[in-house]
């Protein structure tokens, strides 16, 4: 049963699936931070509770997030990795969740797998990703959150 | 490139390379927890793998080295081209063809000859020191047949075809090994040809125009994200440069060994 609804992608010239639409855009309040949402799937946006507020504010975004449900991307979250390299924070939670953070751009580019479910997606995957913003924020000193160690693989 | 070799990560020898791009940043995993990243604003390379595959050459010849070509190259002006190559006397023979009109296999026919291979499948072209010629370069990887092939190289009857990169059920030997070839790693592009397949017996030049020899090329090329123009611009440059001399269709109805001849008469001639 799909987790989603948005129409499978595929360009031979496009393997990388940069371009993968996402049509979905939301401005939302995130530690006090305006966070422009670019996503193909509104359930990505469904964790809200972890927002304080969607904003309408007219205000141009701190930060950028796309984050893009990959359908043809198998497997549960496995356990975070995480790496640092200058300006590049990376998350590698299998197939599940590949994401990178980029500080200078203050960017969020993510992959979600096609078998993240809601839960999945808010237990493991949704603080891999705010553990990176709050980071790249300077509002936490270690880029993951502590109290996710992993999930089952 | 920063590499983080860490005992707690563990190796899927199994499991099939798995990328994904966004704008400017490109992922590679192996298997649930080794992956690379590459950023290509920065021309940065960040990575975590376990010792098993630090310790492999295989891994770092045939897939890092040649997946990061592929996915930096273009950024520090190396551009990929979908063609093969084959060297003689220092003069390189690139061939073009959609896919599945037998550059591998014709390569390989070449490469029996008096043909030195330098690629079956991907050339990466940069410009000399000079910037007023190009240099084509291979990455000695194997080279990759499909099973069909073995209707044409009897050497390929001792071998087994087995899961390629892409998922392509293929041979993938070592050309020196199997079939005695040359091998060269650069050349110097001199000749362009275009592959095509024809149901008709004969083997035929057909001059090409270059201006849509280098549609072809910048038709069949990977989309660039905005973030990259001077890729772009490199890109459409050294095609450009590609497709400046002379350029041929080759119309085949004939087995690979044939056309092959055809070419080596046609070079030989030019």
């Amino acid at each position: 049963m799909p987790l989603y609804d948005h129409t499978p992608y595929s360009h031979p010239l496009d393997v990388l699936r940069r371009f993968m639409p996402s049509p979905l855009k939301k401005l939302l309040k995130f530690e006090e931070e305006i966070i422009l949402v670019e996503t193909n799937d509104s359930s990505l946006l469904l964790p809200l509770g972890y927002f304080d507020s969607e904003t309408t504010s007219a205000t141009s975004p701190a930060f950028h997030w796309k984050l893009l449900r990959d359908a043809d991307a198998r497997g549960k979250p496995a356990r975070a990795t995480i790496l640092v390299a200058g300006s590049l924070l990376v998350a590698n939670m299998g197939r599940a969740c590949l994401a990178g953070m980029d500080l200078e751009r203050k960017e969020l580019l993510a992959f979600i797998g096609g078998e993240v479910d809601p839960q999945d997606y808010q237990i493991y995957v949704f603080p891999v990703l705010s553990g990176l913003t709050q980071f790249a924020m300077g509002k936490k000193s270690v880029p993951f959150p502590t109290e996710v160690a992993g999930a089952n693989a | 490139m920063d590499v983080l070799v860490d005992s707690s990560i563990t190796r899927d020898p199994s499991a099939k390379a798995h990328f994904r791009g966004l704008r400017h940043l490109v992922f590679a995993t192996f298997g649930i927890e080794e992956i690379f990243a590459f950023d290509l604003l920065r021309r940065r390379v960040v990575g975590a793998i376990s010792p098993l595959t630090a310790g492999d050459s295989s891994f770092w010849n045939t897939q890092l080295l040649p997946i990061m070509v592929g996915v930096m190259g273009t950024t520090v002006g190396v551009v990929p081209l979908h063609s093969a190559c084959l060297d003689r006397d220092g003069k390189g023979l690139l061939i073009a063809g959609l896919s599945g009109a037998g550059k591998s296999t014709l390569s390989v026919a070449l490469a029996q000859r008096e043909f030195s291979l330098v690629s079956d499948d991907w050339t990466y072209v940069s410009r000399d020191e000079n910037k007023d010629s190009l240099i084509a370069s291979g990455l000695s990887v194997p080279v990759k047949l499909l099973p069909d092939a073995v209707e044409h190289f009897a050497e390929l009857k001792a071998c087994t075809p087995k899961e390629s990169l892409n998922g392509e059920l293929a041979f993938e030997v070592e050309a020196t090994k199997v079939f005695r070839s040359q091998v060269k790693s650069v050349s110097r592009p001199h000749w362009l040809i275009f592959l095509e397949r024809d149901n008709r017996p004969g083997c035929d030049f057909i001059p090409y125009d270059p201006a849509d020899a280098r549609a072809f090329y910048e038709r069949s090329a990977e989309l660039l994200p905005e973030e990259l123009p001077e890729a772009a611009v490199t890109r459409s440059e050294i095609i450009r440069m590609v497709t400046s001399g002379k350029c041929f269709r080759v119309r085949s109805g004939e087995l690979p060994q044939r056309t092959a001849e055809a070419i080596d008469r046609f070079c030989n001639g030019a």
